[in-house]
């Protein structure tokens, strides 16, 4: 009897332990960086340092530290020295984790709170966060804590606007450019100052910067459209049209700007042989890392973002390459469109179960202050969202960075319409890709269906 | 065991129970047996409280999203049928039901014969034979994600081994991440280069079979194929479909390489790529729940494969207890 007992109390008393054990417990896993609000850069001396306030004697705020999550694959020491000069001022404690996964960012949001912020490094998820109830609006927090958003610049500011509420603010914007190597348009013959300007003339380019070998394999390419991923937002802008109507109840698969666009692209692939593009670009490397296409003369030209040019990619794998940057070209029949940029950016979000609202609304209002702002994006870099933060005198010493702030400045820089359908819009010019790149598809066929497909959806999202 | 006699009737009882007329014993239950019975649930509890917890709650709950419209942190509304019916006009839920009947039986086939051909290989003696076993062992044993990353080398149409090797034999390699014929092929190799473990299962299964067996039948004139087929194989049967029902339950839910192959850049585009031809089953049920936040009709795949893995493996179980040998 005594010896059951015994028995029963410790496998009891090992059940209690486990389930102790097992209890979920919101930790994510983040790094502390020494206590140093101005991280040390590798930035050529024109870029100024970062100047954070000196850390006063600020008392620490009792309570959890704000948790703050990025899909940015940004160093966690990196990120988390930034975020202490929040906590050197206001004495509220940071704690960051990086390139968070999308699907524990999904699981977070909508279980047991796991983080109170959330750095997204796109927009297109903004209007199914805010649809399924996994973000809340900002709008309390923009009043309380007096925040510009006038002073932001439109496009990025309307792309946070989803049905009339602030869903997000914008922290950093991204436009693109055409960047080309003048060291290789000067072994193919071409002027190394003078870029393309039109889209056909991409294409007359290309066919001078391409090579093959004896067994006609490509080893050398003037320009792949969708490396190192596709831009059709941007090609169709220059096209002078939009995936979607600027009010969001009409997809414009079928326009004659957008079969325009496709079957510009698909030159790229059909006029080398769909499968000799496919073969070179797996051997093209990474887009990140030294063995990168264009880093290692393999790509010509290039459309990529402001980032480019910065510490963690020319500045890192070519410090050394004779590279141009200019505008993207326009067709050659709309001139009136040279200049035109499509706005993408990261966006700062708070989920719906976030525990430290107080504390992370303060953190929002510094992180949106001009020079906070600037700080960040100044090491990445990205460009500012707002006049204020752009008007810091730092952007100056960046002259690869001054094109992507004047076209940012420009009237026609565009905000992409973020609406219920925006990812299906997403996964539709993916497969449309795919079918007309590697099968040399019929674009007009593939467009139509995709219409139809697209606005049935998009109607019945509005319809809710 | 003492037995009593109750004065008022032919019953008598034990202290383990109560014996009854005709010998049958009674439902009540002694103080033994119930304390014995108590101490065995307490052991046991352990694992009931975890299948309550993180099995039987779970399916139940995804039962019951499956009739809802439910989306993460919305209300779950219910909407009977719909999301069932919404399933069978699906194409992709047909494309990528396909693509995972593809794998299961290429896959599986291909897995059953090459892994039986290395344990009779292996099972031959020679010298170094410990070497050889382990060396084919050592893949499956290397994780998933590893693997994976590892054939998008191999597999690099370029620069790749395989496409290297196939070169110096005057073969022009396909392009194994764009070239949607060739995608599952791709992927099926993996999982082969992965097959160390039911080549030991066969391999133990070989070493089980009877020497006098085959000593008869080869006095008899059997030579090694006829001893092959009609000895060895039908005593490994067995093994066969245990493999078979555990690579079928396996398959169908394959996942993992062709989120990694998607992910690590071997195939730009959505997952599923190229043309959506690595779109499995699971995966496709992953991006309807993870990427488009339909848990409703996620729940719904789930239970429809559930369905058919119980229908493919009682069928099977049905044809075993006819077709194959079990000794014993």
């Amino acid at each position: 009897m005594n010896r059951n007992l015994q028995t029963m109390t410790t496998v009891f008393i090992l059940i209690a332990m486990i389930l102790v054990g097992c209890a979920p417990k919101v930790t994510p896993a983040a790094t502390q960086a020494p206590a140093n609000p101005v991280p040390a850069t590798a930035a050529p001396a024109t870029q100024a340092p970062s100047t954070q306030a000196p850390a006063t004697q600020v008392p620490t705020v009792a309570g959890n530290p704000i948790r703050i999550w990025l899909t940015w694959p940004e160093a966690p020491a990196k990120m988390q020295a930034y975020f202490d000069g929040f906590t050197a001022e206001t004495g509220i404690k940071t704690e960051v984790t990086t390139n968070a996964p999308y699907d524990k960012i999904i699981a977070g949001m909508s279980g047991t709170s796991a983080f109170d912020l959330l750095i997204l490094g796109d927009i297109y998820s903004v209007s199914m966060f805010a649809d399924n109830e996994l973000i809340q609006p900002m709008d309390n927090i923009i009043s309380t804590q007096k925040i510009d958003v006038n002073d932001m610049y439109t496009g990025p500011r309307t792309e946070c606007n989803y049905k009339g509420k602030y869903f997000c603010l914008p922290w950093g914007t991204d436009d693109y450019a055409l960047f080309w190597n003048k060291d290789m348009f000067e072994a193919a013959g071409l002027d190394p100052n003078k870029p393309p300007e039109t889209m056909e003339q991409m294409l007359d380019y290309a066919d001078k910067l391409t090579k093959t070998d004896a067994q006609g394999n490509l080893t050398q390419v003037g320009f792949i459209p969708d490396f190192p991923w596709e831009h059709s937002d941007l090609y169709l802008a220059m096209y002078g049209s939009t995936w979607q109507s600027a009010d969001g109840t009409k997809i414009q698969f079928d326009t004659p700007e957008m079969l325009a666009m496709m079957k510009w692209q698909q030159q790229f692939y059909t006029r080398y042989g769909a499968d000799k593009v496919s073969r070179f670009l797996a051997s093209a490397g990474n887009y990140k890392g030294a063995d990168s296409g264009f880093y290692t003369n393999k790509i010509a030209m290039l459309v990529d973002g402001e980032w480019q040019p910065g510490v963690d990619y020319l500045q890192k794998y070519r410090p050394d390459m004779n590279y141009g940057i200019t505008s993207m070209p326009y067709p050659a029949a709309r001139p009136d469109l040279k200049g035109t940029v499509v706005l993408w950016g990261t966006v700062v979000e708070v989920p719906s179960n976030a525990q430290n609202l107080d504390e992370t609304s303060k953190l929002i209002a510094w992180m949106m202050l001009p020079k906070n702002q600037t700080d960040m994006m100044i090491q990445i870099p990205n460009l500012p969202s707002s006049h204020a933060a752009a008007a810091d005198p730092r952007w100056a010493t960046l002259p690869d960075l001054q094109i992507f702030i004047d076209m940012m400045n420009s009237a026609k820089a565009q905000p992409i319409y973020v609406g219920p359908e925006t990812y299906d819009i997403l996964t539709a010019i993916s497969t449309i890709q795919e079918e007309m790149f590697l099968k040399g598809a019929d674009v007009a066929t593939l467009l139509k269906s995709t219409q139809t497909d697209l606005q049935t959806k998009l109607d019945a999202a509005l319809k809710k | 065991m003492k037995e009593k006699k109750s004065p008022k009737s032919s019953i008598s009882s034990t202290s383990d129970g109560v014996i009854l007329p005709q010998g049958r014993m009674s439902k009540k239950w002694s103080k033994r047996t119930r304390r014995n019975f108590l101490t065995g649930i307490g052991f046991s509890s352990l694992w009931i409280i975890g299948f309550l917890a993180f099995t039987l709650y779970p399916m139940a709950a995804s039962l019951y999203y499956s009739f809802t419209e439910y989306h993460f942190k919305t209300a779950k509304l219910w909407i009977g049928l719909a999301n069932y019916l919404k399933l069978f006009k699906d194409p992709l839920f047909y494309t990528a039901l396909g693509n995972t009947c593809y794998l299961v039986v290429v896959g599986i086939s291909l897995t059953i014969v090459i892994s039986l051909t290395c344990a009779i290989l292996l099972n031959f003696k020679v010298s170094g034979q410990s070497f050889y076993r382990v060396i084919y062992f050592l893949p499956s044993i290397v994780p998933t994600v590893a693997a994976t990353l590892l054939f998008i080398w191999v597999l690099n149409p370029n620069q790749g081994y395989l496409n290297t090797l196939l070169g110096k034999f005057g073969i022009y390699g396909p392009d194994w991440f764009k070239d949607p014929n060739w995608s599952k092929p791709g992927l099926i190799l993996l999982s082969l280069w992965g097959m160390g473990q039911t080549i030991m299962i066969y391999l133990s299964g070989l070493q089980d079979v009877p020497t006098s067996l085959l000593e008869a039948a080869e006095i008899d004139g059997a030579n090694w194929f006829q001893r092959l087929r009609y000895v060895t194989i039908p005593l490994i049967a067995p093994l066969t479909m245990f493999i078979l029902i555990m690579g079928i339950i396996g398959m169908f839910q394959y996942f993992a390489q062709a989120y990694v192959f998607a992910n690590a850049g071997a195939v730009s585009g959505a997952l599923g790529s190229p043309l959506h031809s690595t779109l499995f089953y699971s995966l496709y049920l992953y991006q309807v729940g993870f990427m488009q936040l339909d848990l409703g009709y996620a729940s719904a795949m789930a239970w429809v494969l559930f369905v058919i893995i119980m229908v493919c493996t009682l069928v099977l179980l049905r044809y075993s207890s006819r077709r194959v040998y079990y000794a014993g």
